[in-house]
């Protein structure tokens, strides 16, 4: 309940801490809380099972087609640490339950590859049809400091209300840092994504944000965590939009 | 308890008194094989229809509900001290599709949430109601609870659970600002709390 000498409403601080949404701030406050009073942890917990409830309001239709799924998974499973009268037979099971298990394993992580694949030639099908576009505009961005090696460039499609931002060169941030895009227009900055960096310090974003399509630069920081509402880091990365 | 792979825990699930679903996994992890299909009849399809609405594709929903079973005998951190079975499951479930949905999406997107929803995973105790009703009664008070909310709490919190995005990718993509995105999803979810106290309860 509402408590007027308290600068939060408890039970909405709860519920952000199992949504995950406190700031910063607000999580400091729920920790003293929860230090002064740890049955508070049964309200978290019934808090988190109310929010687990929430599959079972979706609708049945996807129901009869996956009724194989039962006999699949159970012919794939074999009991762990039932006595066997032969050890050979003990052996043999235990490698075909290994290997069922393996192949199941594999069979799926080949599904996902062959999708991911599928994935990124739509992607580029998709990029291929954006290049095409009349309008396309192109700004170079650039490093606010000659000691940074980053570099890329933002594609502006006004015609798909679509922007993509590919940079390469970037390093990778410890704990929760992240890079943060921000859009600038008539000196407000707005925060549009977080991103962090591939393995080979490459990123590719789509960016299908008004903020960005209509700022006159962008701006690009590195910030102590996502979804800061003003930058806190320093600006290394910037661009202008070209006068059209 | 101990249950004899010989006697299955199907046997008792059609009586009044269910076993709880920690008491089926624990008969599992001893080597009841039926007693895995037993916690399939009771979840299977929640979780596959779950993975379903938040992959959208039916071939890997299948498969990735196989793996999450499989992979309880294989590298269950299910801790029966630390919380019910349910929570476990369909945080697991949850965590492994995001893990999916991240692995399929553009660089980019920051899910601020897994850590947390990993660690809630281990830490987390909650309260399963299903030994006490059906699966049936449970859908039609959820869905009721859920059209009682208003469209957007409803739509943020479904937003936040099964696309798995922050609150301010949320703010973005529905165009109105953080604080009311927070604001709606907090109290969407003490809205739910309320409707459906009897089955989020603590035993």
């Amino acid at each position: 309940m509402n408590n007027n000498s308290q600068p939060h409403n408890l039970e909405e601080i709860l519920a952000g801490y199992v949504l995950g949404d406190l700031d910063e701030e607000e999580l400091a406050w729920f920790n003293q809380q929860l230090a002064a009073n740890p049955q508070l942890r049964g309200q978290i917990i019934q808090l988190e099972s109310t929010l687990n409830l929430i599959p079972y309001g979706l609708p049945k239709d996807v129901s009869e087609n996956n009724l194989n799924l039962r006999s699949q998974i159970l012919a794939q499973v074999k009991p762990k640490g039932v006595p066997f009268k032969f050890r050979w037979s003990w052996i043999i099971s235990g490698v075909t339950a290994a290997g069922a298990l393996l192949l199941g394993i594999n069979n799926f992580s080949l599904r996902q590859q062959v999708a991911m694949t599928e994935d990124r030639l739509h992607q580029q099908q998709e990029l291929i049809s954006l290049l095409r576009q009349p309008n396309n505009r192109l700004v170079a961005l650039r490093a606010n400091n000659d000691a940074v090696a980053t570099s890329g460039s933002l594609f502006i499609s006004p015609q798909s209300n679509t922007a993509v931002l590919t940079l390469k060169n970037l390093d990778s941030l410890p704990g929760k840092q992240v890079y943060r895009l921000w859009a600038i227009s008539q000196d407000k900055k707005i925060g549009c994504s977080n991103f962090i960096p591939n393995a080979q310090g490459e990123v590719h974003l789509n960016v299908s944000s008004d903020d960005v399509l209509n700022a006159s630069s962008i701006s690009i920081t590195i910030e102590p965590e996502a979804d800061t509402e003003k930058p806190l880091g320093q600006e290394f990365l910037s661009g202008s939009y070209a006068e059209i | 308890m101990n249950i004899e792979p010989e006697n299955s825990l199907i046997a008792d699930s059609t009586s009044l008194s269910k076993p709880t679903d920690e008491k089926v996994f624990e008969a599992f992890t001893r080597g009841d094989i039926p007693a895995l299909g037993v916690l399939y009849d009771r979840y299977g399809l929640l979780i596959y229809r779950l993975i379903y609405r938040m992959l959208k594709n039916s071939q890997e929903a299948e498969d990735l509900t196989q793996e999450i079973f499989l992979n309880l005998q294989v590298q269950s951190k299910f801790d029966s001290r630390r919380g019910t079975f349910y929570t476990y499951l369909m945080t697991l479930t949850r965590s492994r599709t995001i893990d999916c949905l991240r692995s399929k999406r553009s660089q980019g997107r920051f899910w601020q949430n897994i850590g947390k929803l990993k660690d809630s995973i281990e830490q987390h105790k909650s309260y399963s109601p299903m030994e006490v009703i059906s699966a049936e009664e449970i859908s039609i008070q959820v869905r009721n609870a859920l059209q009682n909310l208003s469209s957007n709490q409803r739509q943020i919190l479904e937003l936040s659970y099964y696309e798995g995005l922050s609150q301010s990718e949320i703010s973005k993509r529905l165009n109105i600002p953080l604080g009311t995105v927070k604001t709606h999803s907090r109290r969407g979810l003490l809205q739910l709390r309320r409707n459906l106290y009897n089955l989020a309860i603590q035993k």
